[in-house]
């Protein structure tokens, strides 16, 4: 029968059980014991090192002082408010987002944002903090004027506008990025202005980063599919895809997106017998197709052990339903399949963006390369630990919230349950 | 039901059959070298109620798979409804919204509510407005004895209530023929009874229905023809009476000492 059937144990105090507890599990035998003091000491001194060396001997000041460049790289400061916009933009979709599909619930990743508030006020200051607080209030204002659509009629249709203005967003802050400096000089997207070299630190991590998973994703997905397609051309070019991305390093990946695109898309080329003079692509964004292509692949073997296993019979009522091929596709296999790898994806997500460090050998200043180069100004020389340890911090940081929305996010789903 | 001038086969439900709905002639299947179907061929008339009963691996539900092309037969014709089953995908997806068919382990979507498995081709092969699919999910739901489940997730219910869903959403589709794969199979021996009133009571209305079934009261009780297949062919077939009563095979005769 159950525990709860049981008569239920004595209350013990507090310090015998602890006594017990530690019998049991810290000195349960002479071998035990010795492990169990040799680890606490240990521990100890490894805790007590690094406490003095944050609290007493580090120098934090290599940190206050460079602020912009851990945030922005080189990124000129005339141009900022074009990130601000971003920033804004993103507060106010994810607003609406929020409400629109309020099913999912946040509030843990919120609280643990909250928790990180001290750092924030750390390293901003003057503007970048007002400008952060009403970052803030425009996703507040947006998710309660969604308020009111959630339960109503029109909520569908938000919903759809909603990934209509995410996607246009992102294109006209990212698309022509890629293209700079492009056909259309100067005219195309938010970032058109900022030569790709000045975009550096945490705001070109982020970047790739998002960018790197917002298409990696829907490119994996497709290639998981074509592998499983019937077509033998389509599954062919997939399998070759992937094998061959999965067997060549990162590095070499971003090298080759870097010189072979250079080689092959000269200053004067022509697109379907159109002229295109002056035309050179960013390095930011040979950096984003490489990290693409790369994660597409692995994302791909990921998704295909989802597809494998949703049951045969799944797809099967569907086609007994009536439903066409692309319907039992999108409507029963895939989310079926997507669910039950969101810890692979996510890892793979987490993955990709700590491997944006590697854009440091085409030269491009990312958080890392910041963490090399402000030790190296007058004044920090040699305050090598306190900037690596402050970008770990960071790094951690953003691992650690994909991690916890990702676990919120199969709770929310019922996935193991349903 | 009260026309009684074109009965030729006799009803134990004492309705009129109609026309022929299902027509076979000769099929075969295989799997790589095994001849899993070896020249079926019958027919089945509306209102008709036939059940399919044999051995396991003689073919019966390999069968009933191929009046809905879940598995293409190899050689023969197979005409449903006065349209034939062959590769042209028009035809298949035309036949499959009038087959309804219910399977041994369900196949509810387990991500979809059970609205939304009952609504899900109401709205992406029927075309049906929200609010109106949403009406005929709750009568569906009214019909098979379990309104209230609406909102759950297929894992909250039971294997009895999960395949009244099952019989709620095929029936979704308003089809003209029903098929049954061993619908009772999976189920423990308690919940098999209010599956099997689902279907009696689907049968009552006249419902043309094939089923593969080991429930024997059922077959008695319910079918118009008994279908007994051994190694890919009918072996021999009749009414309940006349099959369970005399039967003409030693195969028959054979199966029948086993189970009974």
């Amino acid at each position: 029968m159950t525990a709860a059937s049981r008569p239920a144990p004595p209350v013990l105090p507090p310090h015998v059980v602890a006594f017990r507890w530690a019998r049991a599990n810290l000195f349960s035998s002479p071998g035990n014991s010795v492990l169990t003091v040799v680890t606490v000491v240990m521990l100890s001194f490894a805790a007590f090192q690094a406490a003095r060396f944050v609290f007493a001997t580090a120098e934090w000041e290599i940190i206050e002082a460079n602020r912009g460049l851990f945030f922005t790289g080189p990124f000129p400061r005339d141009e900022f408010w074009r990130i601000w916009v971003l920033l804004h933009g993103t507060a106010a979709l994810s607003g609406l987002s929020w409400r629109l599909w309020g099913s999912l619930d946040l509030r843990r990743p919120l609280a643990f944002a909250a928790a990180c508030v001290p750092l924030y006020i750390f390293m901003l200051e003057g503007d970048a903090l007002i400008l952060t607080s009403t970052c803030i209030a425009t996703f507040a204002a947006a998710y309660f004027a969604a308020w009111p659509v959630r339960f109503s009629r029109f909520r569908d249709r938000a919903r759809s506008t909603t990934v209509w203005l995410w996607i246009l967003g992102f294109m006209a802050a990212m698309l022509p990025t890629a293209l700079y400096p492009s056909f259309l000089p100067g005219q195309g997207g938010l970032f058109s202005h900022v030569p790709d070299r000045e975009w550096g630190g945490f705001f070109l991590t982020m970047v790739l980063a998002t960018v790197g998973i917002a298409v990696s994703f829907p490119l994996g997905v497709l290639l998981a599919i074509g592998r499983a397609s019937t077509f033998p051309v389509i599954r062919i070019f997939c399998v070759a895809y992937i094998e061959m991305i999965r067997a060549v390093p990162l590095v070499t990946i971003l090298y080759m997106s870097f010189f072979i695109l250079r080689l092959a898309i000269r200053h004067e080329t022509s697109v379907l017998g159109i002229p295109i003079t002056g035309y050179e692509m960013s390095v930011v964004f040979m950096a984003m197709l490489g990290l693409i292509l790369f994660s597409a692949a692995y994302i791909a073997e990921i998704v295909r052990g989802g597809l494998q296993a949703v049951p045969r019979g799944q797809v099967e009522a569907g086609q007994a339903l009536g439903l066409g091929g692309l319907q039992v596709l999108t409507l029963i296999v895939l989310p079926q399949a997507l669910r039950a790898v969101i810890p692979a994806l996510v890892s793979q997500f987490i993955s990709l963006f700590k491997d944006t460090s590697l854009v440091f050998i085409l030269a491009l200043t990312d958080l890392l390369a910041v963490a090399r180069i402000a030790p190296a100004q007058p004044g920090f020389i040699g305050h090598h630990a306190e900037a690596l340890l402050f970008i770990a911090l960071i790094y951690w940081v953003v691992a650690f919230s994909m991690s916890r929305a990702s676990q919120q996010l199969e709770r929310n789903l019922g996935v193991g349950e349903r | 039901m009260t026309d009684d001038t074109v009965i030729e086969a006799p009803s134990t439900k004492g309705h009129d059959l109609g026309n022929e709905i299902i027509v076979c002639r000769d099929v075969k299947k295989w799997f790589g070298d095994f001849q899993a179907l070896c020249g079926v061929s019958t027919t089945v008339r509306e209102r008709e109620v036939v059940v399919i009963i044999g051995p396991s691996g003689s073919g019966k539900s390999t069968f009933l798979r191929t009046l809905n092309r879940l598995e293409p037969h190899d050689e023969g014709t197979i005409i449903i409804d006065g349209v034939e089953l062959n590769n042209d995908l028009r035809n298949v997806e035309k036949i499959r919204s009038e087959v309804g068919i219910v399977f041994q382990q369900f196949n509810l979507f387990p991500h979809l509510t059970i609205e939304r498995n009952i609504s899900l081709a109401l709205t992406h092969v029927r075309h049906l407005k929200k609010s109106d699919s949403k009406e005929l999910v709750a009568s569906l739901l009214e019909r098979v004895g379990i309104p209230e489940q609406i909102d759950k997730y297929p894992a909250q219910l039971s294997g009895g209530q999960q395949q009244r869903v099952a019989i709620a959403r095929a029936l979704a589709m308003q089809p003209k023929i029903m098929l049954f794969d061993e619908p009772t199979s999976a189920l423990d021996p308690e919940m098999i009874k209010e599956v099997l009133d689902v279907m009696h009571e689907l049968a009552e209305s006249g419902m043309t229905m094939v089923c593969v079934s080991h429930e024997m009261g059922f077959a008695k009780g319910v079918a118009d023809r008994i279908m007994f297949m051994d190694e890919g062919l009918i072996v021999e077939q009749g009414t309940p009476a006349e099959f369970f009563e005399a039967p003409k095979e030693d195969r028959t005769k054979l199966f029948l000492s086993q189970i009974l």
